[in-house]
């Protein structure tokens, strides 16, 4: 894997980042990522060139013609996944309060284009991705609310002022490049980690970044 | 048989069809060695078309058929890349499949090793993994199910009347009270009455089979 992930990302962070993290502010793994991903750089001194990915719901259609199994297989599979997720919300000490199933999410992800535009250090950035994680998953943002993402940009050190021009403009446009983007790397769920010219998907893969950011000393970790 | 319940201190359900189970296998039989429990294995035969579609591909992964939507097809991609990766790290071959597979023979098979001993069925799942990975095992030939058997120690006698008759309705029992129990992928490990699903949560069930020493771990693929 050898493409340029960065032609369609506007402005990226003045600061080199070894590490691509592709995150969607809707998604509790992405949620669940992040912690566990913020201990690693910190670690290891590297940091991370955050980007916002989506994907609709998942509606994963029947190949079979039972499609009644096909329901129940995708339900089951949903039920564990929150199972899952509850769990691990409770080890790291966070809460995780589904946002509305019909949310896009889209203003906040066009917020963190929109800090990147503003040529944001990758310190802004992570900023702005902790408050609006940490806010929306407590069940503190209104994330319908535009103004709530405009305050969170402030929050980062941004300038918040034409965000809603810039939402009502070219935002979906310049997502859906970058989203383009990532789909054409193979990213079909998030988190996804790019390092290394690899693509990861999911933070269990965090050992392998380790190793790829500290030099890939020894045999990797998998 | 009920699904979440055991002897064993450790419930594990495998399909030896599933790359991310065989990619299981070395670091799950580690837990047995490690902590010195016997693992009770289980195969879930995977209905794959009901939620990945189905398609057909030659030896050199061109598309003869396709039943899948696009994200499906992404989904296939990215976990053949990543589980491929992963194995070729580990020094093992997994090539990719042309067919969806039907692995119940081999999983009525691991019901008959699993019966013969411990040692037999760990010769069995190796064996049958390894090769047909490697693209060198037909897993839907009763007779060669038969002869790897042999090869893993197992009696063979009565084998294939175990396979048309009582291996078959009891394999076909436990399928049809999977899902229901909330089991739908492999590997899948039962312990303490929770549900983990992929070799992710290995260090989830270590940490419980080690007595919760500690914080508990996040998911992790990781060498132990």
């Amino acid at each position: 894997m050898s493409q340029d992930i960065s032609q369609n990302v506007p402005s990226p962070p003045s600061e080199a980042a070894a590490l691509v993290a592709y995150i969607d502010f809707k998604s509790a793994n992405s949620r669940l990522a992040l912690g566990p991903t913020l201990a690693l750089v910190d670690e290891v001194g590297a940091t991370v060139d955050w980007r916002p990915l989506s994907f609709q719901p998942k509606r994963l259609k029947s190949g079979s013609a039972d499609a009644s199994r096909s329901a129940v297989h995708v339900r089951v599979r949903a039920e564990y996944r929150r199972r899952e997720q509850a769990l691990y919300a409770r080890n790291q000490g966070i809460e995780l309060i589904h946002p509305p199933a019909d949310w896009d999410g889209f203003a906040a992800n066009a917020g963190l284009l929109w800090l990147r535009r503003q040529g944001a250090e990758a310190s802004q950035c992570r900023a702005y991705v902790t408050q609006v994680f940490a806010d929306l998953w407590a069940g503190r943002m209104d994330s319908a609310d535009a103004k709530a993402t405009t305050v969170a940009i402030a929050a980062a050190g941004g300038e918040g002022a034409e965000f809603g021009a810039y939402l009502a403009g070219p935002a979906q446009a310049e997502l859906d490049a970058v989203f383009a983007e990532a789909r054409s790397l193979g990213a079909n769920d998030t988190p996804a980690f790019v390092v290394g010219g690899e693509l990861y998907i999911g933070r269990q893969h965090l050992p392998v970044i380790r190793w790829w950011l500290t030099g890939q000393v020894g045999e990797p970790p998998v | 048989m009920d699904p979440l319940q055991s002897d064993a201190s450790l419930i594990v359900y495998v399909d030896y069809k599933s790359p991310y189970a065989f990619l299981a296998l070395a670091p799950t039989y580690q837990l047995e060695d490690d902590f010195g429990i016997r693992i009770d294995w289980r195969h879930l035969t995977l209905d794959i078309g009901s939620y990945l579609g189905t398609a057909k591909a030659d030896e050199q992964g061109k598309v003869l058929e396709s039943k899948r939507s696009e994200e499906q097809w992404a989904w296939v991609r990215y976990a053949y890349r990543d589980a491929k990766r992963t194995a070729r790290q580990r020094g093992l071959v997994l090539k990719g499949t042309m067919k969806i597979w039907d692995s119940s023979l081999a999983a009525i098979g691991m019901q008959w090793a699993k019966n013969a001993s411990g040692d037999c069925l760990r010769r069995y799942s190796l064996a049958v993994y390894e090769r047909f990975w490697r693209r060198e095992l037909d897993i839907e030939d009763p007779t060669v199910i038969e002869a790897l058997l042999a090869e893993a120690g197992a009696p063979t006698s009565g084998f294939q009347g175990y396979l048309a008759g009582p291996g078959r309705r009891e394999h076909d029992a436990l399928q049809a009270k999977l899902l229901p129990a909330g089991l739908f992928g492999v590997p899948t490990y039962v312990i303490e009455d929770q549900v983990f699903f992929g070799r992710e949560h290995l260090p989830m069930v270590r940490w419980l089979l080690g007595g919760r020493q500690g914080p508990a771990p996040d998911i992790a693929y990781q060498p132990f």
